[in-house]
């Protein structure tokens, strides 16, 4: 069941509402909980015991961290100093295994279902390299709908129990419904227990200006997923389909309308899960904030699925930056090499870790690594450079924050970022670089429209990209001014308003790309 | 409060309505003007009666791809002067097919309706069931979901424009096939006292069909033309008892198909799934003489109104090589 198709919009959606509206206010809670496990088994039928599996593990390893930390508090008290000592640090211990264990059993599935082929696939090759004739059993698992998620979700849980940032939940059925809350387990956005278990667990009464609010947000998602984004993939397959016997202009142009394309959908995809959180009155977190307006690849991820690089921030880079080995290298660094690079080593090694973990969390394979390691040297280069970059600055007395520079510097991060996305979407690393030498060697600009056109596109259909590409544009512009959109429309008269929704609802019918002709395109990031 | 909730639900109410009228709208202006190709109609053949002279039709044809396999208007019109067309398309439910109904008899006196049987066991959850009923319903009123894509090569003349239906099918809705691919396998209706379960969701428009023909007036025979791949004995059990149930003749033309010269071995386009031009006269000819045996229907052959039957007669036989 898609977040975009009408058995999710119409019914399913539909009656959660309506159910939610007419039971008790401390019940309510229940309703989202049944929905959302309804929901799971619809989609993914019985694989729905990983996501109880998770949610058991990450709920008694919580409340036996609780229980260790209690025991604690109460055993501290009339203890000599030496005494303390020994039971903080047994205490810290115990917590850390627990700790350990549940990460293991969480981590542990997603690692069997998800890597266990290619890691077995790299030990049989490594082996057969080296002449060692011993072979592992390649399975293949069916992935259970959103595991990368509410894994990521469980483990967050667990860890903030364990630093102590909140107490574990008591209720079973509250951890249950944090975990497995319908709108975001598919493609996120990745919540925080502290943020978003008490807006699902103490039921709101039925508002109209959030339900309102919330089928707006749908609406316009609906539209980028199916005027913009659907409509792209038709280009975008073909000529990823048959790159070999295209000109390195239209696989530039492909690359460019697939980042477009992702872009649309990924981020159609959020409002519709938003605006369907929305209608419950609960608020998920923001997971896009126009990330084409950045002006660095670095600034992009914090714009670009910003709940998975803040929980990587929080849970992989700053531990590993404050660990004590990281803190030793910075310090042996900073004696042997300056102050600068005593600085930039430890943080350099913390990223590359959290680079290859957030390619390595996009999919089982070399291809994702490399996805990774491409932005992570980007990054990295930009880090290591900008001594340099702000001295030549400087000696140019070329001014570094003005408008013509920040326009430059975003088109140089989105041709970066379309570079990424053809690596994202290539079949393998090796389909990428002969992608980028054909751009390099066989442009090919000559006649350049006339075989656009050809690739499952009609110039119709470009037009309507246009038009809709133009009006996320707009949009943005406005938000990144700090105008909401919503709130600007719900003021003005109602002939204006109406006019504005129900002209929305009439792109979508009309220009949708739905129905004959076109094939029902899943959302690309619930493949994770 | 009160008042602010029945003002707001006023509010939203008369939004879904301005909306749904916005929608009718736009279902007028792109909906084909014509039902040829060129037109932009889906599926041309079996929406050809359109374009018939108003109440030319008495015998409506109604089912899937078996349907306009396996029945010949043209052999019916030959043999017995009864004029009937096939509406019908692959894989069509029977949603579609009450939808299809409806819209023939708005342009026909049709006296008689042949319901293929074969898409009585499409099986579909009740939500998808009710959707496709939602469907056929809504095909007509908001077909701006089945033709939004017009607004491509829609002129602007042709928005406000009434429909001028002019596509002339010559073989009234038959999909005609000259190929021969035998089906040689065993004998697949086995007889049996077991029954296959006809899903409610096709259940509900089955009994739409089966009121509104009643309704109307019309007579309703269920027929099964010989598909050795979608029919056993378990289905025509099936059937054989709603037909019971409800006083409906059915002939199910895969048994017994030696009395009116059957052959697996040639009068099929593909290994026994669908009937080629061959088959599909020989199963026209034997459920013809079912209905000249028990309806009063009317031998148009010699009627000069009827002049162009004759003609596609004769373009329908050029095609026909088997």
């Amino acid at each position: 069941m898609g977040y975009a198709s009408y058995k999710y919009l119409l019914i399913f959606l539909g009656s959660v509402l309506f159910f939610y509206t007419v039971m008790p206010r401390r019940f309510k809670w229940t309703v989202l909980l049944a929905a959302s496990y309804g929901f799971y088994w619809i989609s993914s039928g019985r694989l729905a015991v990983f996501l109880i599996a998770a949610t058991t593990a990450v709920y008694l390893g919580g409340i036996l961290l609780d229980k260790i930390g209690e025991t604690a508090a109460l055993g501290k008290k009339g203890l000599e100093k030496e005494e303390k000592k020994q039971l903080k640090s047994l205490i810290s211990f115990q917590k850390k295994a627990v700790a350990a264990l549940t990460l293991c059993i969480i981590f542990g599935m997603l690692l069997v279902i998800k890597y266990s082929g290619f890691f077995a696939n790299l030990f049989n090759r490594a082996a057969a390299f080296s002449g060692v004739d011993v072979s592992l059993p390649v399975f293949s698992f069916v992935m259970p709908l959103g595991i990368s998620y509410y894994t990521l979700q469980a483990a967050g849980y667990l860890i903030d129990v364990y630093r102590g940032k909140y107490r574990a939940s008591y209720n079973f059925g509250k951890v249950a419904l944090f975990l497995s809350f319908f709108p975001q387990i598919v493609q996120g956005p990745i919540g925080r227990f502290d943020r978003l278990a008490d807006p699902l667990y103490e039921g709101h009464r039925f508002s109209y200006e959030n339900v309102t609010a919330g089928l707006q947000l749908i609406c316009w998602g609906l539209f980028k997923k199916m005027v913009i984004a659907d409509r792209l993939n038709i280009f975008v397959a073909d000529v990823f389909g048959n790159y070999t016997e295209r000109s390195g202009s239209l696989i530039l142009a492909a690359g460019a309308l697939y980042t477009l394309q992702i872009y649309a959908e990924f981020s159609a995809c959020m409002d519709i899960v938003t605006g369907s959180a929305q209608l419950f009155s609960v608020e998920l977190d923001k997971n896009f904030e126009r990330p084409f307006f950045s002006k660095s690849v670095s600034e992009f991820w914090r714009r670009w699925h910003i709940t998975l690089g803040a929980w990587l921030k929080d849970y992989v880079f700053y531990p590993l930056s404050f660990s004590p080995a990281f803190m030793g290298l910075g310090r042996f660094t900073k004696k042997h090499f300056g102050e600068y690079a005593g600085s930039m080593v430890p943080a350099t090694l913390a990223l590359f870790f959290t680079w290859v973990l957030i390619g390595f969390w996009h999919g089982a394979g070399l291809r994702f690594i490399v996805y990774g390691m491409y932005y992570y040297a980007f990054m990295v280069a930009g880090m290591w450079l900008e001594p340099l970059i702000a001295r030549a600055f400087s000696v140019s007395r070329i001014k570094r924050d003005c408008l013509p520079l920040n326009i430059i510097r975003m088109f140089r991060t989105a041709a970066i970022v379309v570079g990424g996305m053809m690596l994202f979407r290539a079949g393998s690393v090796t389909e990428w670089t002969e992608m980028i030498r054909r751009i390099f060697t066989d442009f090919g600009s000559s006649e350049f429209m006339q075989a656009v056109v050809g690739c499952g596109m009609d110039i119709h259909d470009f037009y309507i990209v246009g038009i809709g590409a133009a009006a996320m544009l707009a949009v943005s512009i406005l938000q990144e001014k700090g105008i909401n959109i919503r709130e600007s429309v719900a003021r003005q008269y109602l002939p204006v308003r109406w006019a504005a929704y129900a002209g929305l609802i009439l792109a979508i019918v009309v220009f949708g790309a739905y129905g004959t002709g076109y094939d029902a395109v899943d959302f690309i990031y619930a493949q994770f | 409060m009160i008042k602010r909730a029945v003002g707001r639900l006023v509010k939203a109410v008369s939004f879904c309505c301005v909306t749904a009228m916005l929608i009718c709208l736009c279902s007028y202006m792109l909906a084909p003007k014509d039902n040829t190709p060129e037109g932009g109609i889906i599926n041309p053949s079996a929406n050809g009666f359109f374009s018939e002279p108003k109440n030319s039709v008495e015998i409506a044809v109604i089912g899937n791809s078996d349907a306009y396999s396996g029945f010949s208007p043209m052999e019916l019109w030959k043999t017995f002067g009864y004029t009937s067309y096939v509406s019908a398309e692959g894989h069509q439910s029977l949603a579609q097919s009450y939808a299809q109904l409806k819209k023939m008899t708005e342009c026909h006196d049709i006296k008689l309706v042949i319901l293929e049987t074969d898409e009585f066991f499409v099986k579909s959850g009740l939500t998808e069931g009710a959707m496709r009923l939602a469907n056929a319903y809504a095909g007509s009123v908001f077909s701006v979901f089945w033709y939004h894509d017009r607004w491509k090569t829609v002129k602007p003349r042709e928005l406000l424009k009434k429909p001028n239906y002019t596509a002339h099918c010559a073989t009234k809705g038959q999909m005609l096939s000259n190929e021969i691919n035998g089906y040689t396998g065993g004998e697949y209706m086995v007889k049996t006292d077991k029954r296959e379960e006809i899903p409610l969701s096709t259940l509900v428009p089955l009994e739409m069909i089966v009121s509104h023909c009643r309704e109307n007036g019309i007579k309703l025979v269920l027929v099964e033309i010989p598909s050795q791949t979608s029919w056993n004995y378990e289905r025509h059990n099936a059937v054989n008892d709603f037909a019971e149930k409800n006083g409906l003749p059915f002939l199910d033309l895969n048994i017994d198909r030696e009395s009116f010269g059957f052959d697996w071995k040639t009068d099929t386009r593909d290994n026994g799934n669908h009937l080629n031009s061959l088959g599909a006269r020989k199963c026209t000819r034997y459920i013809g003489d079912y209905l000249m045996k028990n309806y009063k229907l009317t031998d148009y052959r010699r009627d000069p109104a009827y002049e162009q039957w004759n003609r596609d007669y004769e373009e329908y036989m050029k095609a026909v090589k088997i």
